[in-house]
């Protein structure tokens, strides 16, 4: 009699077992589409769940965040120098490139007729094009600057916020798994937010005893166990940072640690922007800036030489003192006779100052004496081309190892709908036998009851 | 480890999306190239190339600003041209008059009928001397808005300057477009003027030496005429000259500049049936093999 009834328990047992492999089944299968969800699997011994175990590789997820954060990095790297890009205009006809020829075309123009009231208004006209195009430029540079600086400040509040819900996650962690239970949902939902930062910035995390995830930057620890470091925006304005930059008092926005030290930011969306902000469009800027200021020296000493229709002379023709103010001289723009084309006084054929303006074209006065206005211009377009193009290659190469990555990353933990579809009929095959034998073991215990 | 043995059909799901978008990004690439005929359009598509069609494009700039300039002072310098050899007809035409006046066969009384003659004449050479192109008097020196020569009875006074201006017509290549009106027409004692207030001096006065001496005075001024006709004329040769060149560079430029940046219409158009064969292709794999899982056979 003991025996039998010994025997009903062991079915029930297996019942139990097959039951829990089902439901197990079921979670992964309901999670098939859940992003970093790792597959469950029924530890079984002396029939009994013993434990349900998350597969899933400790070196391959490390492998999988530093390539997200690479990647990341550099896609918005390349998208940003592309908007960069963009700003000079297309190959056709528009941007700095065109508006800088018709400049010397106007003044070229105007040494064929040095007395036309229309040739001097275009020569005019055309200046006006070009400083304003200079300065429209440089506005955008600055628009952008800021742009990317309020970005930053967004991600960095990204990162803290996500450091807390790791931390909160460590907390309910360490809680479960005391108990001695597997907090496998947890370790999914924390997986998941560390791949949402990996895409923001650079960092490592291992793996404490209790279960906990310890995050650091640098030498900087993010979460620790319960507790939250968080990454400080230190914004200051250029100005007073006492930096004079091309770009002017902008503010500028850097990551400091809560004891206020600053971060090595390395990888991660925080570091594309960042070297698009702080190397990138100063470096376009100063070549701006350096093209504009050599254009109105250069133009303004020969105007100020000359003499216009009325004798006016001593005049500059571009006004401002920068790309940021450059504009024609207003007098200019409300008395075209003013303009200086003359070398000498009362010769309104005489067109000397306005040739000479028009062959500074040829004369090579960027980079030690190699290069023209157009060729110094081309080459900023240039620069602007092969660092976007570099981008663009690395950000390529980075989501073809990352997919890679993700690949045999899905091979060990990513859920298989005809796997766990096996393993259903499995478990529901186990579970019919171990009913059977428990309709069996109650037919003997009825035999032996009626005995 | 077998790493890479087990597949998911999520595996398979990312892996398509991610070639299918490959290849629809190359037939969007190929098709834009067919469309706009460029291969180029930003700086970074081939920064190298796009900065020798940067280069050309401003060469080009140059060539037609060059040539726009060429143009415009071939217009001048063709006028000055045909104003000199009128100059010089009237000379000679003058000349013969005072060939016919100083002989001694002519009467006192013809003599003097002829002066009328001479005056018109004088008008004639101030109204050449006075000529526009455009609105540029070309015998004024710079000073090209001011009428030059006035006629104030006994004497021509001249108001333009001596200044030669120049313009540019290649790369630092310029020349002089202009013959500072006192070189032709001389307001001076010596002047051609002053020969022509002495003619009709020695008509009234029936002065036949002076006649016959102001023959010689006609020729020299002649020939100070045809010296500036000649400068001219060589100033016109340079002009076409160096316009033809324009033409060739002009044409070497654009052909540079479709060779670096067009699209090579033929391959583009191959490359691109490639790229939508394979893209097609994605998308038939693809259907077949994202369907099918265990749960379809089951039943």
């Amino acid at each position: 009699m003991s025996n039998l009834l010994g025997s009903l328990e062991i079915g029930k047992r297996a019942l139990n077992v097959q039951r829990m492999g089902i439901m197990i089944t079921g979670h992964n299968l309901a999670n098939v589409n859940t992003p970093d969800f790792a597959r469950q699997r029924p530890e079984i011994t002396g029939a009994e769940v013993t434990q349900i175990r998350q597969i899933r590789d400790k070196f391959l997820e490390a492998r999988f965040r530093q390539l997200t954060q690479d990647s990341a990095g550099s896609d918005v790297e390349s998208e940003r120098l592309r908007q960069l890009e963009v700003l000079f205009g297309d190959l056709s006809d528009t941007g700095i490139t065109s508006v800088l020829s018709e400049f010397w075309d106007a003044f070229s123009d105007l040494t064929t007729q040095p007395e036309s009231h229309a040739a001097r208004i275009t020569a005019i006209e055309n200046g006006e094009t070009l400083a304003a195009e200079l300065k429209g430029l440089y506005l955008d540079f600055r628009q952008m600057h800021t742009d990317l600086d309020t970005e930053i400040q967004d991600e960095v509040t990204q990162v803290n916020q996500i450091a807390e819900s790791i931390a909160r996650l460590n907390r309910e962690i360490i809680a479960i798994e005391g108990t001695g239970v597997n907090a496998n949902d947890q370790r999914d939902r924390r997986a998941q937010h560390l791949t949402e930062l990996s895409e923001i910035i650079n960092f490592s995390a291992t793996e404490e005893d209790n279960g906990s995830t310890r995050l650091t930057i640098g030498g900087f620890a993010l979460v620790d166990g319960v507790n939250v470091s968080e990454l400080k925006k230190n914004t200051v304005s250029t100005a007073s940072l006492g930096v004079t930059s091309s770009i002017g008092d902008v503010s500028t926005t850097t990551i400091l640690s809560e004891g206020g030290l600053p971060i090595s930011i390395t990888r991660g969306k925080l570091a594309g922007l960042i070297n698009v902000r702080d190397n990138r469009i100063p470096e376009m800027v100063e070549r701006l800036d350096l093209l504009t200021n050599t254009l109105m020296d250069e133009v303004n000493d020969l105007h100020r030489s000359g003499y216009g229709l009325d004798g006016t002379t001593q005049i500059p023709f571009f006004s401002g003192s920068s790309i940021k103010d450059i504009s024609v001289n207003p007098l200019l723009q409300t008395h075209s006779e003013k303009l200086a084309v003359a070398g000498t006084i009362d010769a309104e054929g005489d067109n000397q100052i306005a040739l000479a303006i028009a062959q500074k074209r040829h004369e090579k006065l960027f980079s030690d004496g190699t290069e023209t206005f157009e060729e110094f211009n081309n080459s900023t377009i240039g620069i602007i081309g092969v660092y976007t193009q570099q981008a663009r290659r690395q950000a390529e190469n980075n989501e073809l190892l990352l997919q890679q990555t993700q690949t045999i990353r899905e091979s060990v933990s990513g859920v298989s709908i005809d796997e766990e579809l096996s393993n259903l009929i499995m478990f529901q095959r186990a579970y019919e036998s171990a009913a059977r034998y428990i309709s069996i073991v109650d037919g003997l215990l009825e035999t032996l009851i009626n005995m | 480890m077998r790493l890479t043995s087990r597949i998911t059909h999520q595996t398979i799901a990312r892996q398509a999306i991610s070639d299918m978008q490959r290849n629809l990004r190359g037939v969007e690439e190929k098709r834009s190239q067919l469309v706009s005929g460029r291969r180029l359009s930003r700086s970074s598509d081939d920064p190298v190339s796009v900065a020798r069609t940067l280069g050309f494009q401003n060469r080009l700039a140059e060539i037609k600003q060059h040539t726009r300039n060429s143009n415009q002072i071939l217009a001048r310098l063709n006028q000055t041209e045909s104003v000199l050899d009128g100059t010089n007809e009237t000379l000679m035409q003058l000349k013969q008059l005072a060939l016919q006046y100083g002989s001694a066969t002519v009467s006192p009384r013809d003599r003097l009928n002829a002066v009328e003659q001479i005056q018109q004449i004088k008008q004639q050479v101030i109204q050449f001397a006075n000529t526009k192109s455009g609105n540029q008097y070309i015998f004024a020196g710079s000073k090209t808005t001011t009428r030059p020569f006035e006629d104030e009875g006994d004497k021509v006074r001249y108001r333009g300057n001596n200044k030669e201006v120049s313009v540019e017509i290649g790369e630092n290549q310029t020349i002089p477009v202009n013959i500072p009106g006192t070189q032709v027409f001389n307001t001076s004692q010596t002047g051609i003027f002053q020969m022509l207030t002495d003619f009709t001096k020695a008509l009234e006065q029936d002065n036949i030496e002076e006649i016959q001496e102001i023959v010689g005075r006609i020729e020299n001024f002649s020939e100070t005429v045809l010296t500036g006709r000649a400068t001219n004329a060589a100033r016109i040769q340079r002009v076409e000259f160096s316009r033809e060149g324009h033409f060739d560079d002009e044409f070497n430029t654009i052909q540079s500049l479709s060779d670096i940046q067009g699209t090579d219409m033929a391959r583009a158009a191959t490359e691109l049936v490639n790229q939508q064969t394979a893209y097609q292709a994605a998308l038939v794999s693809t259907a077949r093999v994202i369907q099918p899982s265990l749960l379809s056979v089951l039943g």
